[in-house]
């Protein structure tokens, strides 16, 4: 399995993390955690959840599963509001 | 297509077919017949008819007219609002007199219905339980339980009963048939009728007919609808072809008009049509009542196809009196006959498209004869062939002055002869024998867009004049006076001496008698006056160009400042077309607007290419080019964008495309002529470019649709040159039709006589009951009864209830047309979805970001609450098991049946209304409840309703819809509809901007907005926001589709084809280590990041100041950056910000330094909320930021930063954008972020989603700050090579040379 998770830096400097986006198998779609239940609608609007470029500018939606992941690293690459993928020993 | 086996071969069918289906949505008595019921054709019972509230009478009253419901009004309840009657019926004539209530016959209908379904597929189980509907008069209501007991009785075992009943039904069955004669006057949905009528004869033969009538109904059969079903579907294949090219092409005689001709081409098309259609044959065994439906298609087929006044109005009302009836045929037919009727079923839709948009256009072209000055026969046509003999510049002379009598003609009609009618909420707008019902909300606008149009003509002209003084002061003040002497000399110019006088006297003329006469409502007369000004205006504006020109001939003031003049006049051909465009459906401002300049003349072109088979493109685009020559104005890109969207009412999408590529191809047009070459080069390039990407996709759909896109109305138009008569100029007249046509009266439907509404206008905006499941209902018949006519006690026709076959289509739609409702024309929006409904369930597994199918953590999964394969959380099973189908429409709310049958839907989970799994009952009422309910759209993942469901809805109104039902306005509309102030509030006239009071704070997880970061409820909205937050929930990113495979985000077009970018290496150095000088701050890292993440620091020696580090090997690989020749990130985000500085924009600095072992850059970090933050924790208060006009503003530098760097990391990214609001209230924005920046490329990459264009405006400072850095470019340049590489700098001042030319440009069309 693959996550990348959703991260925002804060204006006090502090991170947080927002959402998990992980795809359990290739060809799967992607299951998105919301991890601040107020933060829901803000995230679809960020467009978290919805259809994103991939590095090639190719659109990319959560049923693409790990190319969603992949478009989800290029896109969100902000200071912040930024991607990342959780390698599995940092877990 | 042949008729299917007959029951019986299709019983033994049915029953291996059904075993695998428990009866697990049988109502009492299935069982034992579970095999019989389902063998049998599935039953597809209408759309229960619904009754009407008054949002849906409010919204009829507006959009159709008082008028067209008074008849049906003063059959309703006393609860309805209703506005007099202008003269009550006579006693005993009127239909009132006679008739019940509307809604009594649509309880009786449905009552029916059900007791029916009761009898036929449960063997006359749940007969007792039925319920009727509230609203039954007590003849009604008596009627039905006379048939109730009638039917229960014919169950009975003793043979006395079963005759009794038969002689019962008999003699009431003849009272149902003139009630459902009544509800058909009173436009009863006519699939609905037709359902009933079936039912009849299915339980006459069973129980006889009424005695002495000649309406009973004739039982179905499989010939019947093979010989129907192919007639209707021949009809359909024989009347396709017709192509709406565009409202400058007349169908149609104006009344009164004949100067207006009918085109000769459709003439000649019409005919030939009209003998196809007439052609096409009835087999011998059809019913008469299929033979009649067959007929009227033919006559309403043959209406469209006929060119005499009101044909298109009788045919499209025709065909909504027909239309649920050949919807239920083909529905029920699939039934009885072999074959695939998908394709008639899609000719059916395409036929439905056609008339509606025939309609549109023939409206349009009646308006057309309203606005435009009556003219002799041929006159049109004698001048144009005069002008022509003289040459294009004649022709434009003519062009202008047949313009120039058309909008005056048009301000004569707005002024002297558009009245408010005697009905209420109409007005009659006539031009001699011409005349019209329109809105009263279309008449004000048309007042307001013509006060509008005419202070915004005037204002053009002072504009232009100030250019004028402007630019002759310019030149005096930038030669010398022996310079000017020679120059004079030499070129020959005069000097046309000083502006300030007659610019000080225009002014005063403009604020002290022409704005006056304007808000007086003297059109005429500011018209006039105006045009009297402009000679002399003109004569001044071109005398200091020749002055200008003279002295410099490669100046090219010329071109630009006399098309100021030209742009006035062009602004005012969507006086009415905003007004259409306000609140006109979609259709019809896509017809409607095809008018004028280049626009119809693609479209004409188009259409006749189409028609002929001449597919030949480079005429497509000579025709374009000739329509828009006339119409030069000088709008660029971001400026054409914003005069498209200020065409469209602030609409945007696809109206507004059509606008962009005509304003920009005539930029295109100008930038040409100024560059030597031909307008019709330049405009080519420009128009054509940007159609290329926004509509040459859609046009042979939309063609062939009859739904032509909507166009310019840029140019006076030569319009549709090619397939018309046409007067090139008809465009301008055309123009300002397009304006008032949003709707005008659309006929009745219903029925053409009583128009009533109804049908289509459910209080819930259902698509109708999902179509009735059988299969463990069956008909628990006893054969052995000797009932006459019986025949064994199974009726030969299908089941009521019985199976929908999976992927016939459910006969929903057929009672919600989307085109005029029933009575009346429906605008979208006018009918209330149903109200988000409770669910029944408590609880869903994880709430849903709407649009996106995000699930919460942590949800806790209620029992039943499957996880789908997707991932996401599963649907919970609603008490009682019942969901919708997956297209979220309910049926009408009811109880539960008594008798305990499961309803229908239930389990048949998202699997459409065209997929019912087999074996759902008959009956067909699902819980409102019900947990999808509103999952249409597909903008909430199946099984997860709990999201909308808690949001708080208004009852029964449709939030888009005010208390009047009228819809809401829109951020920048004004509560009249009207269009708001185009580029938000004058300045000078601000609001006060504070934030909200404490209480009102947004909450957020332990982490408030920053004070200054909290965005005022007042802020201002922009008319042309630069995002919609609907859209961007929505992921409605503006995504490449004509590219083949997957859309793309990406352009590419500054990428050369198959050409190597050089990647741009920065040459700058990184600072050596300073240990112990930057320390690591406290942020605490959230779990599971890399060392490499980016930190944050403070630095020791300068007071603890914070600054984000970037370490140069945490810098991520993007590929659009790479493609461009982005490589080392860190030195590019020195640069970015230096930049910035130059063109005041604060952005937070950077510098390269090495922390430890690791290079990378230091960023200062600001203590400030981005925009994303602001996302994520006040979604509300973020719509209205990004919607304000605060931001569109505030976004022009960022835009000039972004574009001179090449940013491929901005725009909807908006963690770049720290913001805040000053302590003077104003909005600012700081970028950050500058990694993927100073491309190798020249031009600006275009990747929606990341970058934007160029500025719209350009601020005082930002001009003079560029102008500042293109003089000191060379050194400046030298300052960033380091950090960008050699590479970068060439694109960086190519971008900064183009900007300076833009911003040349907006600066003398006064948007600078």
């Amino acid at each position: 399995m693959r996550t990348v998770v959703i991260l925002r830096r804060t204006p006090d400097a502090e991170t947080e993390e927002l959402a998990r986006i992980s795809a359990s198998a290739p060809g799967t779609p992607v299951d998105i955690e919301v991890l601040v239940p107020e933060f829901r609608e803000g995230l679809a609007a960020l467009g978290i959840g919805g259809t994103i470029p991939d590095g090639s500018g190719r659109s990319i939606a959560p049923d693409d599963g790990e190319a969603y992941l992949d478009a989800l690293l290029v896109t969100y690459r902000g200071s912040r509001l930024w991607a990342r993928e959780v390698v599995p020993d940092l877990q | 297509m042949t008729a299917k086996p007959a029951n019986a071969e299709r019983q033994a069918k049915g029953k291996a077919e059904v075993a695998h289906e428990p009866a697990r949505d049988a109502g009492p008595g299935a069982g034992s017949s579970v095999a019989l019921a389902d063998a049998l054709p599935g039953w597809t019972p209408a759309d229960p008819i619904h009754h009407l509230g008054p949002p849906q009478v409010a919204a009829l009253q507006r959009s159709a007219g008082n008028h067209a419901v008074a008849d049906l009004l003063r059959l309703q309840d006393p609860g309805v609002q209703r506005t007099p009657a202008s003269a009550p019926p006579k006693p005993g004539t009127g239909p009132a007199a006679k008739l019940a209530p509307f809604n009594s016959y649509a309880d009786l209908l449905n009552g029916f219905q059900d007791l029916a379904t009761a009898l036929i597929n449960r063997g006359g189980a749940g007969l007792d339980t039925v319920h009727f509907g509230p609203d039954l008069t007590p003849a009604h209501r008596s009627l039905l339980w006379t048939i109730r007991t009638a039917l229960i009785e014919a169950q009975d075992t003793d043979p006395a009963n079963r005759h009794k009943a038969a002689g019962t039904w008999r003699a009431v069955s003849g009272r149902l048939l003139t009630a459902v004669g009544e509800a058909g006057k009173l436009g009863a949905p006519t699939d609905a009728i037709a359902s009933v009528n079936d039912q009849i004869a299915m339980i006459n033969k069973r129980l006889g007919s009424a005695r002495g009538r000649k309406d009973v109904p004739e039982a179905e059969s499989g010939e019947d609808y093979v010989d129907t079903i192919k007639a209707i579907d021949q009809l359909f294949i024989e009347s396709m072809g017709l192509l709406e090219g565009g409202p400058s092409i007349i169908r149609e005689e104006a009344p009164g008009r004949p100067d207006i001709e009918v085109n000769s081409a459709v003439v000649e098309l019409n005919a030939e049509r009209r003998a196809l259609i007439s052609g096409v044959k009835l087999g011998s065994h059809a019913t008469s009542r299929h033979a009649q439906l067959v007929e009227r298609l033919r006559s309403t087929l043959i209406l469209m196809r006929s060119e005499k006044a009101g044909s298109a109005y009788a045919a499209s009302a025709r065909w909504r009196s027909i239309e649920g009836e050949l919807r239920y045929v083909l529905q029920r037919g699939a039934h009885y006959v072999d074959g695939d009727l998908s394709e008639a079923v899609g000719r059916l839709e395409h036929t439905k498209e056609m008339i509606d948009a025939h309609y549109a256009a023939v409206h349009t072209g009646n308006l057309e004869a309203v606005l435009s000055k009556k003219r002799d026969k041929g006159e049109l046509k004698e001048r144009r062939e005069f002008a022509e003999k003289w040459g294009p510049g004649m022709q434009a002379v003519v062009a202008e002055k047949i313009a120039v009598e058309d909008v005056g003609n048009a301000f004569d009609i707005i002024q002297n002869h558009l009245v408010k009618s005697d009905r209420e909420g109409e007005w009659n707008i006539s031009n001699g024998g011409t005349s019209m019902r329109i809105r009263e909300d279309q008449a004000a606008n048309l007042h307001a867009l013509a006060q509008q149009q005419l202070k915004s003509y005037i204002a053009s002209l002072v504009t232009a004049l100030v250019a004028a003084r402007e630019d002759y002061d310019s030149i005096k003040l930038g030669n010398s006076r022996t310079k000017l002497r020679v120059l004079g000399f030499l070129g020959g110019a005069d000097d046309p001496g000083s502006f300030e006088k007659e610019t000080a006297d225009l002014i005063v003329m403009r604020d002290q008698t022409v704005k006056p006469m304007i808000e007086r409502g003297d059109y005429v007369g500011a018209f006039k006056l105006i045009m009297d000004l402009k000679p002399q205006i003109e004569k001044r504006v071109k005398a200091e160009a020749d002055y200008d020109a003279d002295l410099d001939s490669g100046y090219r003031r010329l071109a630009v400042t006399m098309s100021i003049v030209q742009v006035a006049l062009v602004s005012l051909v969507p006086i009415a077309g905003e007004a259409a465009l306000a609140t006109a459906p979609m259709w019809a401002v896509g017809l409607t607007a095809t008018a004028a300049g280049g626009g119809g003349a693609f479209i004409g072109e188009g259409t006749r290419q189409l028609v002929t088979g001449d597919h030949d493109a480079s005429r497509l685009g000579k025709t374009t080019l000739s329509g828009v020559a006339i119409g030069t104005t000088a709008f660029t890109g971001p400026a054409a964008k914003q005069f498209g969207t200020f065409m469209t009412g602030g609409s945007g999408g696809f109206a507004a495309t059509g606008f962009e590529a005509a304003a920009s191809g005539t930029f295109g047009g100008v930038q040409s002529v100024a560059q030597g070459g031909t307008f019709g080069e330049g405009f080519a390039g420009n128009f054509l470019g940007t159609m290329g990407s926004k509509f040459t996709g859609l046009l042979p759909g939309s063609l062939q649709t009859g739904v032509p896109g909507k166009i310019v109305q840029v140019g006076v138009g030569a319009g549709i040159g090619e397939l018309t008569t046409g007067d090139p100029l008809g465009g301008a007249v055309g123009a300002l039709v397009p304006s008032v046509v949003s709707k005008g009266p659309h006929p009745a439907g219903g029925h053409e006589e009583a128009a009533p509404a109804t049908g289509g206008a459910p209080t819930e905006a259902t698509a109708g009951r999902a179509p009735a499941t059988a299969g463990g209902a069956p008909a628990t018949t006893d054969s052995s009864l000797p009932l006459p006519g019986l025949g064994g006690g199974v009726p030969e026709g299908p089941a009521v209830g019985a199976t929908t076959v999976p992927g016939t289509f459910a006969p929903l739609e057929s009672a919600a047309p989307a085109g005029p409702a029933v009575g009346a024309e429906t605008t979208p929006g006018t009918f209330p979805p149903r109200p988000p409904a409770p669910p029944t369930a408590p609880a869903v597994a994880a709430e849903t970001i709407p649009g996106s199918g995000i699930q919460e953590r942590p949800p806790s999964t209620p029992a039943g609450a499957g996880t789908a394969p997707d991932g996401l959380a599963g649907r919970p099973v609603p008490a009682g098991g019942a969901t919708t189908a997956a297209d979220g429409l309910a049926n009408r709310a009811a109880a539960a049946p008594a008798d305990g049958a499961i309803p229908v839907g239930a389990a048949t989970g998202d699997a459409g209304a065209n997929s019912v799994v087999p074996g759902a009952p008959a009956d067909k009422r699902v819980p409102v409840s019900a947990a999808t309910g509103d999952a249409g759209a597909g903008s909430v993942v199946p099984g997860a309703p709990a999201d909308r469901a808690a949001a708080p809805q208004p009852t029964g109104v449709d939030p888009a819809l005010d208390a009047t039902g009228r819809p809401a306005p829109t951020p920048g509309e004004a509560a009249t509809g009207q269009p708001g102030q185009v580029g938000g509030p004058q300045p000078g006239n601000q609001p006060v901007i504070r934030p909200p009071a404490a209480a009102q704070q947004p909450r957020s997880k332990g982490r408030p907005l920053l004070p200054n970061a909290q965005v005022p409820a007042d802020l201002p909205q922009s008319s042309d926001p630069a995002y919609r937050y609907d859209k961007l929930v929505a992921g409605g990113q503006q995504i490449r589709h004509d590219i083949t495979g997957r859309p793309d985000f990406d352009a590419k077009a500054d990428l050369a084809a198959g050409g190597a970018v050089p990647t741009s290496g920065p040459t700058a150095t990184y600072a050596k280590e300073e240990a112990g000088r930057f320390q690591r701050t406290g942020e605490k890292p959230a779990a599971g990041l890399s060392k490499d993440e980016a930190y944050v620091v403070k630095d020791t020696l300068d007071g603890d100041r914070k600054y984000l580090f970037k370490p140069v090997e945490a810098e991520y690989a993007i590929p659009r950056a790479e493609a461009r020749g982005i490589d080392e990130q860190a030195p590019r985000e020195v640069a970015g910000p230096m930049v910035a500085e130059q063109l005041g924009i604060d952005a937070p600095r950077g510098k390269l330094v090495t922390i430890g072992d690791k290079q990378g850059v230091l960023i200062e970090w600001r203590e400030q909320n981005s925009l994303s933050d602001l996302a994520l924790q006040d979604p509300e208060g973020f719509k209205r930021l990004i919607e304000s006009e605060a931001f569109r503003e505030a976004l022009q530098t960022t835009d000039a930063l972004d574009y001179l760097i090449n940013n491929l990391d901005r725009a909807t990214n908006f963690g770049n954008y720290l913001y805040e609001f000053t302590p003077d209230g104003k909005l600012k924005l700081t970028p950050i972020d500058h990694a993927l920046t100073f491309t190798s490329t020249r031009e600006r990459a275009s990747i929606d989603a990341y970058t934007r264009e160029l500025p719209e405006r350009y601020p005082p400072d930002l001009v003079q700050r560029l102008e500042q850095l293109s003089k000191n470019r060379a050194e400046f340049i030298e300052k960033i090579r380091p950090f960008v590489g050699d590479a970068a700098v060439e694109g960086f001042s190519h971008r900064l040379d183009i900007m300076i030319e833009d911003m040349h440009v907006k600066q003398r069309t006064g948007r600078s």
